[in-house]
């Protein structure tokens, strides 16, 4: 099936890196550090809705300014789910079987967050598909950013005001559903591989086709309208994912998931690279580790920590006039770049070898 | 019936100052084609520089409030706007324009300049300042009206009769031809900046007059994206449409309060902004475009 | 008696006031070689427009081995058996020449996304007979070197040339292609009148062509119809047209 065609080198590689990267999810999960639980956390969710948006910017070359929006959506599904389930199972229950003592999850939570999750991010996936319907195929470049971004409040505010949904204070404000690195880091490496799979598709060739001229496409057989929406549906699958996710990393209201965190994950994935998936989960982790860590130090002056915004419209204006590809452009991780560094490394080493013998004559 | 005609007068209020800011952005829209999100922070830059020069004015010079030392303020408030608008169409807009990016590039560039303005004063202050009043309720009204109007009489009379405004039609038509037909667009497009950052300085003193309380979200939340719905409700790119659209949102919202769900004007201004576009994405005054192939 | 690849009945096209397009038909049998000549803006892009679905008639019909796709959407069309290429290069830049090639095939696969997502075997099987349908007409072409490379790295000649490949992976019955030699210097001409009369016959196509060369025009084109103004004004053989008063006329004036 999938793996027969791998080269034998990279699947295993590519196994071991991930093993490599859920035992670092599960060192954290029981590490002491709250800091850096919270920092590798937070890294790990938001490279997966940095992934979502590059999705639809990078590969589809729509632009749209609103994911936050599907965060929260997810973010919301997710809560009232795992509420729900709560609810119809009992708390004592849970204090047994679901969570530890210490505040983390028993296997039978996993089950639950893995569950309500999933569940979201099909939710969330439905609506994507309703806005990429309505908005896609009417709008192009500057207004389709606009729309998406005005949906976005439309969500934040309807939830803002039922409080059914959370209200003002935010839906998840006194529950803890109980989170997981080790969860965030298997969502991650399932979002990787969905994307690149759907990438290297039939789908996927369409979706850059659309990119590259729509007209053109059309003229191939393409139809896109269709394949747009599809994209768009998969993007805002993900970032649902993501926002489910974030349930059960933290409380938050329903305004943090408006333009600011829209523009924050735009910044991650242009930052990052147009069209690169690599680049956006670096970047993501720069970004994050900015906020959280760097910005907390002590040593740094108190002007970056409470003027994110400056720094923010700094990178997006430097990268627009400098390097509008990005860190990374469009080049991805690959393992033969990575052993294609050992190699030159070798050979670099042998040069030097070779040379010594003469000086000494 | 008390209830319909006082919210509608609100309504007229609230709208002739969104008028005047969407009639900004669509300026700049129509001859630059760009969304200029900083336009929002122009329009805090103005209503701080108004307040400041109004307290410095009346507390540090001991001058009494009167019309002439608001029209002081006002002055100050468009020049201080016009020198950002300059200085950002110069050093952020122009190089893209030149490297021929797209306009999503413009956009996104405009995102990062609308948040140094926004950092920049946030860090000046964040705390609530309030504006000292001028006018009562109704003389407010009049003057918010009055002014709209004779706005958009000027701009359209400027913009079809005059030289330097039909310049600015053929840059908007055609760039590439007014180059080649003398025009300067370097010089036309930083033009637009200016009227276009002028009618946010404008607008923000007026909204001042009725609403005296500025903090430094004034642009970015405050207001926020409103105008800019406005303007493209209205048809982006149109002058009436702009001014249409401006009054169309503030009876809207005002409304909204009147029937006591203020709460849902976001939900419901953003719900018709979303639905008009869906169906005249060109808005409501505003005409289609379609790709040669 | 060979079947029609593509017939089109008196299609119009109205643009706000002006009538591009008034009354043209053609009939093309399978495997035709035929030209389509006018002086500059006579309205030749906007027949192909048409004819791919672009543009919707505002009147007249067109068939498509025998089906009437007149309202069909342009991506629909290729299904029917129409491709094209572009006037002013359509390439996806971004992408690698075999990419590109590929997109078209997109229409003879039809796996779903859990077979692309769990690579299945029915994955493999059509994405592996895509490449080598791909493959083997970029050889034809004479592109196999450039498998890989970026699209827009692609001299301008080639460049041309991977559009037609493009064109052909969606196994049509008429390729239409628009100016395929502009830009392109004599000896450059002479091998693409050999490649388009290669392709003719390996992949079983009828061909259209837009062009300003006359020469290519008149030494490979089996007929010609030429169209001024909008309106057709001459049907004919290469000796035919060269000789056609009206025709002489509308390129060279009174």
């Amino acid at each position: 099936m999938l793996f027969k065609r791998m080269n034998k080198r990279n699947l295993v590689s590519t196994l071991v890196a991930i093993v490599a990267l859920l035992a670092g999810c599960i060192f954290v999960q029981n590490g002491e550090s709250l800091l850096w639980t919270k920092i590798i956390s937070k890294i790990l969710i938001f490279s997966i809705a940095a992934l979502a948006l590059n999705v639809v910017c990078g590969c589809l070359g729509e632009f749209a300014l609103g994911h936050g929006g599907f965060l929260l959506l997810g973010y919301t599904a997710a809560v009232l789910i795992a509420t729900f389930t709560k609810n119809m199972i009992g708390a004592d229950f849970y204090k047994e079987f679901v969570y530890t003592t210490r505040g983390g999850l028993q296997p039978l939570g996993y089950l639950i967050l893995t569950s309500d999750v999933l569940i979201a991010a099909v939710i969330t996936g439905l609506f994507g598909f309703v806005v990429g319907i309505i908005a896609l195929g009417r709008l192009k470049g500057d207004y389709l950013a606009i729309v998406t971004l005005g949906v976005s409040l439309i969500f934040v505010n309807i939830t803002k005001n039922i409080p059914a949904l959370g209200g003002a204070q935010g839906i998840n404000i006194n529950i803890n559903l109980g989170g997981s690195p080790l969860i965030y880091g298997i969502m991650l490496v399932v979002s990787i591989f969905l994307i690149l799979t759907f990438m290297k598709s039939r789908f996927g060739r369409a979706t850059l086709a659309c990119r590259d001229d729509n007209i053109a496409a059309e003229a191939c057989g393409v139809a896109v309208n269709k394949s747009k929406v599809l994209t768009f549906t998969f993007s805002a699958l993900i970032a649902g994912l993501a926002g489910a996710l974030y349930a059960h990393f933290n409380a938050f209201k329903p305004i943090e998931f408006g333009q600011d965190l829209s523009i924050e994950l735009l910044i991650i994935v242009v930052l990052g690279g147009l069209g690169s998936l690599t680049g956006s989960i670096i970047s993501a982790g720069i970004i994050v580790f900015y906020n959280l860590w760097f910005c907390t130090r002590s040593w740094v002056p108190e002007f970056f920590a409470s003027n994110p915004k400056i720094i923010y419209g700094i990178i997006l204006v430097v990268i627009m006039l400098f390097r509008s590809s990005g860190i990374l452009g469009t080049a991805e991780f690959s393992w033969d770049w990575f052993y294609g560094l050992f190699k030159k490394l070798k050979n670099k080493l042998i040069k030097n070898k070779k040379e010594t013998p003469k000086e000494v004559e | 019936m008390e209830l319909f005609f006082e919210g509608l007068k609100n309504g007229l209020a609230m709208g002739s100052v969104f008028a005047l800011m969407a009639l900004g952005y669509s300026m700049v829209y129509g001859i630059v084609k760009m969304i200029n999100f900083a336009h929002s922070e122009f329009i805090t830059i103005g209503g701080f520089v108004a307040f400041f020069l109004a307290a410095l004015f009346h507390d540090v010079l001991g001058w009494a409030y009167s019309v002439g030392m608001l029209l002081l303020c006002l002055a100050g408030a468009i020049v201080v706007c016009v020198i950002i608008a300059i200085l950002t169409e110069r050093f952020a807009y122009r190089p893209l324009r030149k490297k021929g990016s797209s306009r999503i590039t413009a956009l996104i560039t405009a995102i990062g300049v609308s948040y140094i303005l926004n950092g920049i004063l946030n860090a000046i202050n964040n705390k609530q300042l309030q504006f000292p009043t001028f006018f009562d309720n109704d003389t407010a009204f009049i003057i918010s009206i009055v002014v709209t109007a004779a706005l958009l009489i000027l701009l359209t009379f400027f913009v079809k009769k005059t030289k330097v405004g039909i310049a600015m039609r053929a840059v908007s038509e055609n760039e590439e031809a007014a180059k080649l037909m003398g025009i300067n667009n370097n010089f036309i497009i930083a033009l637009t900046f200016v009227i276009g950052s002028a009618l946010a300085a404008i607008g923000v003193v007026i909204y001042l007059l009725r609403v005296p309380f500025f903090t430094f979200e004034l642009g970015s939340s405050t207001i926020g994206l409103y105008p800019f719905v406005a303007a493209v409700i209205g048809g982006i790119g149109s002058l009436p449409g702009s001014v249409l659209g401006g009054f169309l949102i503030g009876i809207l919202k005002e409304f909204a309060a009147v029937f006591g769900i203020s709460a849902w004007s976001d939900v419901i201004v953003y719900g018709i902004f979303v639905i008009i576009l869906l169906f005249k994405p060109a808005g409501l005054l505003g005409k289609d475009v379609r790709e040669k192939v | 008696m060979s079947k029609v690849a593509l017939k089109a009945n008196n299609i119009s096209i109205v643009f706000g006031g002006l009538r591009a397009v008034e009354d043209f038909s053609i009939e093309i049998k399978e495997g035709e070689l035929v030209g389509l000549i006018g002086p500059n803006g006579a309205g030749k892009t906007t027949v192909f427009n048409m004819l791919t679905g672009v543009y919707i008639p505002t009147s007249g019909t067109i068939e498509l081995r025998g089906v009437d796709v007149t309202k069909m959407s342009a991506h629909n069309r290729v299904k029917m058996g129409i491709s094209r290429t572009f006037q002013n290069i359509r390439l996806f830049k971004r992408m690698s020449v075999l990419e590109n090639v590929k997109v078209s095939s997109n229409i003879n696969m039809n796996y779903s996304i859990f077979d692309g997502i769990f690579k299945t075997k029915k994955y493999y099987e059509q994405e592996d007979k895509a490449t080598a349908e791909a493959m083997e007409i970029l050889e034809v072409l004479g592109l196999s070197e450039y498998v890989n490379e970026q699209a827009q790295n692609l001299p301008y000649g080639k460049q041309r040339k991977l559009e037609i490949a493009r064109a052909l992976a969606s196994h049509p019955s008429i390729l239409c292609l628009d100016e395929p030699a502009a830009g392109m210097n004599p000896i450059e001409t002479e091998e693409l009148m050999e490649t388009i009369k290669i392709v003719r016959e390996k992949f079983n196509t009828a061909v259209l062509l837009i062009e300003h060369d006359m020469k290519l025009v008149m030494g490979i084109c089996e007929w010609i119809k030429v169209i001024s103004f909008g309106k057709e004004i001459a049907t004919g053989t290469p000796d035919e047209i060269k000789n056609n008063k009206e025709v002489i006329t509308a390129y060279l004036g009174e």
